[in-house]
């Protein structure tokens, strides 16, 4: 017991980051609203055309065929005719998930109000301990109290599918992130370090490509603004050969991320790392409508 | 005119080296690890040095301004009169070795000190650079 309240308090701590920081763009700019207007300001300044809900465009804000890719995609997924069966398969099992009754006769829609529709807009928050919930962590909440196993975070044929439906019924929302109260601002300073802190053998951090050098092409892919990234996961991707698409909830794009710049011991999805992170993200992009499934490369 | 068809011809040669060289799939991270393991030599060729992303992937960020159909990045500043800018390639190799020494901020990861490339992969890649 002793063991765990030590390991949440280095976990908390942000302590255990040792990585130096990357100074650009909101890294010393002192509170959330701060923060974001920095960022702001400093995208006004590199990409000036992207602005309001474009955000959640991202990097195709930057290269018309990218977006054109992506808008056959997206064209496909709405053609009930066309639609690719990966897709179809994963709102169907998301929908039976959400639907199926818990043994005690209960509904996920049970534990939210409004039946989950527009709650995810409201996600993360920060529980009466200081921990971050995600709504997937709140999913797996809801399910622990009708006595039901948590879902693997990692698992995207469980939990991306049921995530992406229940996400879904908020399409449309606004996000609206509080960080108001002492331990809101603590969790939004923790995830705030791991995004400014270099990471792995490359040692890059999350705001060396989505703050520093947003909007500029690495190889052949534009880098996302990291304003309006959270408003559209869980994002369907495809395979790089088979072209067959997969769900990847927003924590198993962190997941992705922390491999490209080669880090040796990467947070999982659900790690309360990755969850103080999705909470400092989330913030970033109050005001955008969510839209759960969109297609990117 | 013969030169400009010397050019035009190598550069050919050079992208048709390009896309034959493995472009590095993830697996391929794993496939390293057992190479090393089985005592297989360290990859010395600048080609492959500049272009797979387990290595040096230098194109991720630095276009190579003679050869714009090699698809490139534009985080960097791109290779182009390399020996004029960098008389001593030692400031060359520095920068590759760590150029966070010299600029904190940067993006450029630490290739040396990081231990993603050898001393000698650092000074295949300077040598080669330093042509453009």
């Amino acid at each position: 017991m002793k063991k765990t309240i030590f390991l949440l308090a280095l976990s908390f701590s942000g302590a255990v980051l040792a990585g130096p920081v990357v100074h650009t763009a909101g890294q010393a700019a002192d509170g959330p609203q701060a923060t974001l207007a920095a960022i702001q300001a400093h995208f006004h300044q590199t990409i000036p055309a992207v602005q309001g809900d474009a955000f959640v465009d991202g990097a195709l804000n930057f290269n018309q065929g990218a977006r054109e890719y992506n808008q056959f995609w997206e064209n496909r997924f709405k053609d009930d005719f066309d639609q690719p069966d990966e897709y179809r398969k994963a709102f169907a099992d998301g929908k039976a998930m959400w639907e199926q009754p818990f043994a005690d006769g209960k509904h996920f829609a049970d534990c939210f109000p409004n039946g989950g529709k527009g709650v995810a807009a409201h996600y993360p928050k920060v529980d009466a301990g200081g921990a971050v919930v995600t709504f997937e962590k709140a999913l797996n909440q809801c399910r622990a109290a009708h006595h039901e196993k948590p879902l693997a975070y990692g698992n995207m044929k469980t939990m991306g599918a049921l995530s992406l439906y229940a996400r879904q019924l908020s399409d449309g929302a606004r996000i609206a992130i509080e960080v108001k109260t002492a331990a809101e601002q603590a969790a939004f300073e923790r995830g705030k370090m791991l995004y400014y802190t270099r990471r792995g053998q490359l040692g890059m951090a999350c705001a060396s490509c989505h703050t520093q050098q947003a909007g500029r092409t690495l190889r052949t892919e534009e880098l996302s603004p990291v304003i309006g990234q959270a408003a559209h996961f869980p994002v369907f991707r495809p395979n790089k050969v088979t072209a067959q698409l997969k769900v990847v909830t927003l924590q198993k794009r962190y997941e992705g991320c922390q491999k490209n710049v080669k880090v040796a011991k990467p947070y999982k999805a659900g790690s309360p790392q990755l969850n103080d992170l999705e909470f400092f993200h989330t913030y970033l992009s109050n005001g955008l409508p969510l839209h759960a499934g969109a297609f990117r490369k | 005119m013969n030169k400009a068809l010397l050019a035009a011809a190598c550069s050919a040669l050079l992208l048709q080296a390009c896309g034959t060289s493995p472009s590095a799939p993830a697996p391929q991270a794993a496939a390293k690890a057992t190479e090393r393991a089985a005592g297989k030599p360290v990859e010395m060729d600048p080609k492959v040095l500049v272009q797979n992303n387990n290595l040096g992937n230098c194109l991720a960020c630095h276009a190579i301004a003679s050869q714009p159909n090699v698809a490139a990045g534009n985080i960097g500043p791109p290779f182009v009169a390399m020996k004029q800018r960098f008389p001593d390639k030692a400031r060359l190799r520095a920068i590759i070795y760590d150029e966070q020494a010299n600029n904190p901020d940067t993006i450029m990861p630490p290739f040396g000190r990081n231990h993603v490339l050898t001393a000698e992969q650092i000074d295949a890649i300077a040598d080669y650079i330093l042509q453009f």
